[in-house]
């Protein structure tokens, strides 16, 4: 059994992107991963499998430690955060079909941020290699897996098609499922958790501005399958949680432009119908 | 073995996900089992609305289930459901 190891470093994240994850529910990181890296882990699992790269420390540090994805998790998890103990892949030998939509088991619904499920490509995923397909803005949709089954196309679904070396990191409630890949070979995965030991507090990168409420923190790119300004709420509820303001948040009943989620005066933003 | 199944029709279903009760509401999500395969059709949608689909032939079989609405504390699901059904003739 992998002993629970501890890991620091500098967050990277800015308020901004920080509320763009709360907004969305995933991030991704292109090509953070260097050349040799993904090659040597795509030659490593074709010859020993993918599990004892859990204790081969080259693939720890790029990996688990690479700074722009560990710094991205420390901004989101807080310092001193567990690094991952199991390390599945979902390995697929192309053309397949999709899976179906799903949250993992483990996951749990609310705005707190206590685990990040990672993802790694150690070889170049384009769509049709069947890449993970993500719905922004579902970490906020409660169901249960059971009762998924039966979704098919979904507007506002992404594909997280990037190049070797991409790392995307996703709130763990997220839905999500394998795409449907029309070429032929294999696409590896790697599937990974991080998770908290510190209580949240705001101690990434803030922008001294930020708290005002600029418009642009109230626009939403990805389409909303909520009632009209709940997903507004909801990232703010996550964002005030990561902040360790909770308190704050549930005190807040009016405000001329922050936080969002009550109808501001004066001015709309983009996305303020649902779609 | 006495069977009640009929051979020579078949069932078609049409799941949609909708942003809300309204027959003429946006369709977010489909799934379509046609012929007795499972077809998750691409965008744009054939049909817009739950109307646009009752007008090409699909009867409503379930409508959205209003328990799901009661608390505003959390989005369940995908929005409204509607479930529609074609009847298939085989060829004999």
């Amino acid at each position: 059994m992998t002993p629970t190891q501890i890991y620091n470093c500098q967050p990277t994240l800015t308020d901004s992107e920080v509320f763009d994850f709360c907004k969305t529910g995933y991030m991704m990181l292109e090509n953070v991963v260097s050349d040799d890296i993904n090659q040597r882990t795509t030659n490593y699992i074709e010859e020993n499998g993918h599990r004892p790269l859990l204790n081969e420390g080259w693939f720890i540090e790029a990996v688990f430690q690479n700074p722009q994805a560990a710094g991205a998790v420390r901004s989101l998890l807080g310092a001193n955060f567990a690094l991952p103990i199991k390390l599945p892949n979902h390995r697929v030998n192309c053309p397949m079909s999709s899976q179906n939509w799903h949250r993992d088991g483990g996951s749990r619904y609310g705005p707190q941020v206590n685990h990040l499920q990672v993802f790694y490509y150690p070889q170049d995923t384009p769509p049709a290699m069947g890449p993970t397909e993500v719905l922004p803005g579902s970490h906020f949709f409660f169901s249960l897996q059971s009762w998924m089954g039966h979704y098919g196309t979904i507007r506002g679904a992404e594909l997280t098609a990037a190049p070797a070396g991409s790392i995307f990191i996703t709130a763990y409630s997220i839905w999500h499922r394998r795409s449907k890949s029309t070429a032929t070979g294999w696409r590896n995965m790697l599937k990974y958790i991080y998770w908290r030991t510190t209580a949240p507090k705001r101690d990434w990168i803030a922008e001294p501005d930020f708290e005002s409420g600029q418009p642009p923190n109230a626009k939403f790119s990805h389409p909303t399958h909520q009632q009209q300004h709940r997903n507004w709420f909801d990232a703010a509820e996550m964002y005030y949680w990561l902040c360790g303001e909770t308190e704050a948040f549930d005190n807040k009943v009016g405000h001329d432009q922050w936080p969002p989620g009550y109808p501001v005066p004066n001015w709309t933003p983009e996305n303020y119908h649902n779609f | 073995m006495k069977t009640t199944a009929q051979p020579n029709i078949r069932q078609d279903l049409l799941y949609i996900q909708t942003s809300s009760t309204a027959l003429t509401s946006k369709i977010h999500g489909m799934l379509l089992l046609e012929d007795g395969e499972i077809i998750e059709p691409e965008l744009p949608f054939l049909y817009h609305t739950p109307l646009d689909a009752i007008r090409d032939g699909w009867r409503v079989i379930q409508f959205p289930n209003a328990a799901l609405m009661l608390d505003e504390s959390k989005t369940y699901g995908l929005g409204c459901e509607f479930i529609l059904e074609k009847i298939r003739g085989l060829d004999a």
